[in-house]
């Protein structure tokens, strides 16, 4: 039996460029994106919810505590003086301003963050997914673990900095949340950390996937690049490489052949 | 000697499974007394922990940790297993794991007549929240030093963000880094890496590497699964050289309770 994929655009929402990136992607005959990962406070979101509304595609809530600022009032502990998220530093991956934030505002700014998607796109999401996976934290983990129970949602295993993270992981499988079992990102030029070469490493990443034990998740970085982008977000011309990807009908017939691409609501 | 540079860096180095057998039992009094190893944690429950609480009365050891096991030999007379902690933590809940871990605390008191020096939970199980939660309340009120929550009982020498952080928050001692090698044949690689994972720790921080030393019979062959590595580990900790190396590099031996 093939194993079962899930093949999720990341930051729906993020940046017009990003949202004209994922809609070519999604058009393009070899397109094998399964899930779109919705953005709710961020310049592209309406946007991006107005073309999620129009289709059928699985669309998960891209939960956000750390870019840009929160769609609720009233959360002291999450915010700087400018009223924007305390920043991380993606580069060293200090997320010590987590330290600050307390249970309540982050249940407050997820419940918004919630509210915001089915209002503008008219239906639940398929599951919480997060941006830079800040639930591998026990204080953003909680929250949302309460909140997908609560709606009968999925989640993304909560790994930390795109690793293990046992205590995490198996709160959620305790708690009676589904989730996936693993998460692979199709991208190498990211830090220079984490991640594989879809063209280059895609022999290995399929036998990375086929070694692991139930549902992986690929993370896919669909993109334009303009001005906007290239001054606003760190990954930046990396996002463009997927574009290309789609070309490749050598990559597109390995992935398809071997495994059964799913999405999130099918968990 | 060589000259020692600058000491500012807190070493412990721990000897586990103090009374899984007579024969661990030994090898670790060894290891303590002639060795490099600062501190060990006892196992309770276990079907040598009488003959090692009788070591620490006689030989008036003070630094004694708990080697925590929630189920031990005795509830069911063999060791539990990594698969058995999973099923354990899948079918009881938050108040039955704290009970399992509140008698085992107070079987400690009692045959020690006070309280553990550290915490370190059998295969790092203190990962697992159920666990931990209870964990922290009681050694934030007694002030007793946990090892960091790396949990074997994942994938691998487990990478587990949420406890550790959690462990950190709650203002509980512990090192900022634990370096094990439990498997393997090369004793010299093993203590090159060792040293070269030791070398990066800075000034003013702490570490902990974990030992299994122990001498080695057909009682432990058929006990556990680590067997000849306790010998290797024994060897180690013997080793001078291997101890000079460490102080050259800064560090100070401690004990838990002085981090």
């Amino acid at each position: 039996m093939k194993k079962k994929l899930i093949i999720t655009a990341h930051d729906f929402g993020y940046f017009d460029s990003i949202n004209r990136g994922i809609i070519y992607s999604l058009k393009h005959k070899n397109n094998i994106i399964t899930e779109l990962s919705l953005l709710a406070n961020t310049p592209g979101s309406l946007e991006a919810a107005k073309f999620s509304r129009s289709t059928k595609i699985s669309v998960s809530l891209n939960t956000n505590f750390t870019s840009q600022k929160p769609l609720s009032r009233g959360v002291p502990s999450l915010v700087g003086k400018d009223g924007n998220f305390l920043k991380v530093d993606t580069k060293t991956w200090d997320f010590s301003v987590i330290d600050r934030f307390n249970e309540k505002d982050v249940t407050r700014e997820l419940d918004a963050q919630w509210d915001w998607f089915t209002e503008n796109v008219g239906r639940k999401p398929s599951a919480i997914l997060s941006k830079k996976n800040e639930y591998g934290d026990p204080k953003i983990l909680m929250p949302v673990v309460s909140k997908a129970k609560k709606e009968g949602v999925p989640i993304r295993v909560p790994v930390w900095m795109w690793k293990e993270n046992y205590g995490a992981q198996s709160y959620v499988e305790q708690e009676g949340v589904k989730s996936t079992q693993n998460i692979f990102l199709g991208l190498k030029e990211w830090k220079g950390k984490f991640g594989y070469d879809l063209i280059e490493d895609i022999d290995q990443l399929i036998a990375d996937i086929k070694t692991k034990e139930g549902v992986s998740e690929l993370l896919v970085f669909p993109g334009f690049v303009d001005k906007e982008l290239m001054d606003k977000s760190t990954l930046n011309w990396q996002r463009g490489q997927f574009l290309q990807v789609l070309d490749n009908n050598e990559v597109i017939s390995k992935i398809k052949d071997n495994f059964e691409l799913i999405s999130f609501r099918d968990l | 000697m060589m000259k020692v540079k600058r000491a500012t860096k807190k070493l412990v180095i721990v000897a586990d499974d103090f009374g899984l057998a007579k024969e661990i039992n030994e090898g670790i009094l060894r290891a303590c007394r002639e060795g490099f190893v600062t501190e060990f944690s006892l196992m309770l429950k276990s079907p040598s922990t009488q003959h090692a609480v009788d070591i620490i009365k006689k030989c008036k050891l003070r630094d004694v940790g708990i080697h925590l096991l929630l189920v031990g030999f005795d509830d069911i007379k063999r060791m539990f297993r990594r698969s058995d902690y999973v099923e354990l933590f899948k079918n009881k809940n938050y108040q039955e794991i704290q009970k399992l871990a509140e008698l085992e605390l107070r079987l400690f008191e009692k045959l020690i007549g006070k309280k553990p020096t550290h915490i370190i939970p059998q295969y790092g199980i203190h990962g697992n929240l159920k666990l931990l939660d209870f964990l922290l309340g009681y050694a934030k009120k007694y002030d007793i030093p946990m090892r960091l929550p790396r949990t074997t009982l994942g994938e691998k020498f487990g990478e587990n963000y949420a406890a550790e952080i959690m462990l950190r928050r709650s203002g509980v001692r512990t090192t900022k880094y634990l370096f094990g090698h439990v498997l393997g044949s090369n004793l010299l690689r093993i203590e090159r890496e060792f040293i070269d994972e030791l070398a990066r720790v800075k000034g003013g921080e702490s570490a902990e590497v974990l030992t299994h030393p122990g001498y080695f019979d057909e009682e432990v062959l058929k006990l556990t699964s680590l067997n000849y590595e306790r010998a290797r580990d024994l060897a180690m900790c013997l080793d001078k050289k291997f101890e000079e190396k460490i102080l050259n590099l800064g560090y100070h031996l401690v004990s838990f309770s002085q981090i």
